[in-house]
């Protein structure tokens, strides 16, 4: 059941995005011709224009996404369709390992694609493929982070839908309020870890001290794996939260 | 022990008890009809039922086990509209009798099924938002029973519904009882419960105020109403009655016992009037639930 699930969760979610990828490819393509043609001020404004199409899309991609899928889960679970959903023969926890399968799926997907379109568009003029040539280890780990970021940013989300509509009915302000509010908290503990950590070593000093020197690469990629794996902490820490709320019932006015 | 049984079920909002200690058994199939005032706590017991509020105490059990919607096959048609209006009717139906369990091919040969039975063919492929309120309403009722479930729950099924549609849909209600389906259904048009419900709850503030079969609680109530219809005017013969309606020599009268009916008919018999139809009858479902919930409340 949970694959039917997906299958349909991901259609409601990729079908809006299709645009936005649309988009991203067609400006990549762009900004890469008129980057090859001789630049004179016409195609210099096309490459630029382009250029800013295939970024600000590929964020507004991951906006997109994250708006689709709370506006998604909280129709599904408590709006008028709700009354249907929390009578199919599938736990509640399928329905919403569901919906955080569609965020992983959706989230690697523009993580992806906006990646590639970006280097393709801005390779050639900030040497993008020779950095990740040379650091694909650090590249990859900071892919991973952002990725590991959105993919909790929407899980901040649901669980915002979840504690807020159990505060009020279908007041959604309480929902982004309870939202943000996760989201705050758990960044607000992340740099207290960091900062505790910073204390006992020093190699990690320069976060809180601006006149220490940025230390080597060896050292940013241990703290961007400390940093991915708090994400997956808070990440699976929402998801059970997530799943235990909403294991109590759901109380559809 | 087989079918539904509900047992001291109660739930509290917001510290205010809506419903208290409710009790009901279906032990065959049939309809069971559930009626009440606003906020009597139907829509939240059947809520309970289907487990999409969990329950404060008590205990709902299907065939003996503790109600699971992953074990008992439900099909509920909400009194809300749960139809994605910007979707095709086709889509949507296939949507929810997959997610139901069915096959692709199941579903699609179930759905022109149903759609030819509720008249509804020419609207598959529309989307919800072009089809009328009671068209929608049969496209909801598909999704509830699309799948063959053996417990339906129906709230306000005939909500926005034609007299053809309506007769429609009790149709197939009155076949979904052939084929040994439990069906739960909340109305509040007496008439339409009075028809198809043998057992009935009466609900008033979450506390059950009646319950059990529907002939036997009309049979434990005294005859209070005679209609007679006759082929003159019996007026001059009816001073000791409160005549409820009169029309076209056709009338219906309060009666305090069946002996001053009977005495009305032996009048009439001496008097030589012409009597077509004299029956002597027991209250109503809207008599007895206005006696027992009083009539100051709105009925729903």
């Amino acid at each position: 059941m949970l694959g039917k699930l997906l299958k349909y969760d991901l259609k409601a979610i990729y079908k809006p995005l299709s645009i936005f990828y649309g988009i991203v490819i067609v400006s990549m393509f762009l900004s890469h011709y008129f980057d090859a043609i001789d630049t004179n001020g016409f195609t210099f404004f096309c490459r630029e224009f382009f250029r800013g199409t295939t970024v600000g899309f590929s964020l507004g991609a991951i906006i997109n996404n994250a708006m689709n899928i709370w506006a998604y889960f909280r129709q599904n679970l408590y709006g008028d369709r709700g009354y249907l959903m929390n009578t199919l023969p599938v736990s509640r926890n399928t329905l919403l390992l569901s919906k955080f399968l569609t965020a992983l799926i959706t989230s690697l997907t523009i993580v992806i694609i906006g990646v590639i379109a970006i280097v393709l568009a801005y390779g050639a003029a900030l040497n993008l493929p020779d950095f990740i040539n040379n650091s694909l280890a650090l590249t990859f780990q900071i892919i991973l982070v952002f990725y590991l970021e959105i993919v909790f940013v929407m899980q901040c989300g649901i669980s915002g839908v979840i504690i807020g509509h159990k505060f009020n009915y279908n007041k959604i302000a309480l929902s982004v309020v309870f939202g943000f509010g996760i989201f705050v908290i758990a960044n607000v503990l992340t740099i207290v870890l960091a900062f505790i950590w910073s204390c006992f070593d020093s190699n990690l000093s320069w976060l809180f001290d601006s006149s220490t020197i940025i230390p080597d690469l060896n050292i940013m990629q241990n703290l961007l794996t400390a940093g991915a794996i708090v994400y997956a902490v808070y990440i699976a820490g929402l998801y059970t939260l997530n799943a235990h709320l909403l294991k109590r019932g759901i109380d559809l006015d | 022990m087989s079918g539904l049984i509900l047992k001291d079920v109660s739930k509290t909002f917001a510290g205010k008890r809506v419903v208290d200690k409710i009790s009901l058994t279906l032990d065959q199939p049939g309809v069971y009809g559930l009626l009440g005032t606003n906020g009597a706590g139907k829509t939240t017991t059947i809520r309970m039922l289907l487990g999409i509020i969990t329950k404060d105490s008590g205990e709902i059990t299907w065939n003996g086990a503790p109600v699971d919607r992953k074990t008992v096959n439900f099909g509920y048609l909400p009194e809300e509209r749960g139809v994605y209006p910007k979707v095709k009717i086709f889509d949507q139906l296939m949507y929810f009798a997959e997610l139901k369990g069915m096959s692709r091919e199941s579903a699609t040969s179930a759905i022109q099924k149903w759609a030819k039975r509720l008249k509804v063919e020419e609207y598959l492929e529309q989307p919800a938002e072009k089809l009328s309120k009671g068209n929608q309403q049969k496209i909801q009722f598909m999704t509830a029973v699309i799948h063959d479930p053996d417990l339906v729950v129906l709230d306000e099924p005939f909500s926005g519904l034609d007299p053809v549609n309506t007769d429609i849909l009790k149709n197939i209600i009155i076949d979904l009882v052939r084929q040994g389906k439990f069906v739960i259904m909340s109305a509040h048009q007496m008439a339409t419960i009075e028809e198809f419900c043998t057992d009935i709850l009466i609900l008033n503030r979450g506390k059950a105020v009646l319950q059990g079969n529907l002939k036997d609680i009309k049979s434990t109530y005294p005859a209070n109403r005679v209609q007679i219809d006759t082929n003159e005017s019996i007026d001059q013969h009816l001073k000791n009655f409160k005549i409820e309606n009169s029309k076209n020599n056709q009338y219906t009268l309060k009666i305090t016992d069946e002996k001053s009916a009977h005495e009305l008919l032996q009048k009439l018999v001496d008097h030589k009037v012409q009597i077509n139809k004299f029956e002597i009858m027991k209250p109503t479902l809207n008599d007895i639930f206005i006696e027992k919930v009083g009539a100051n409340n709105e009925i729903k």
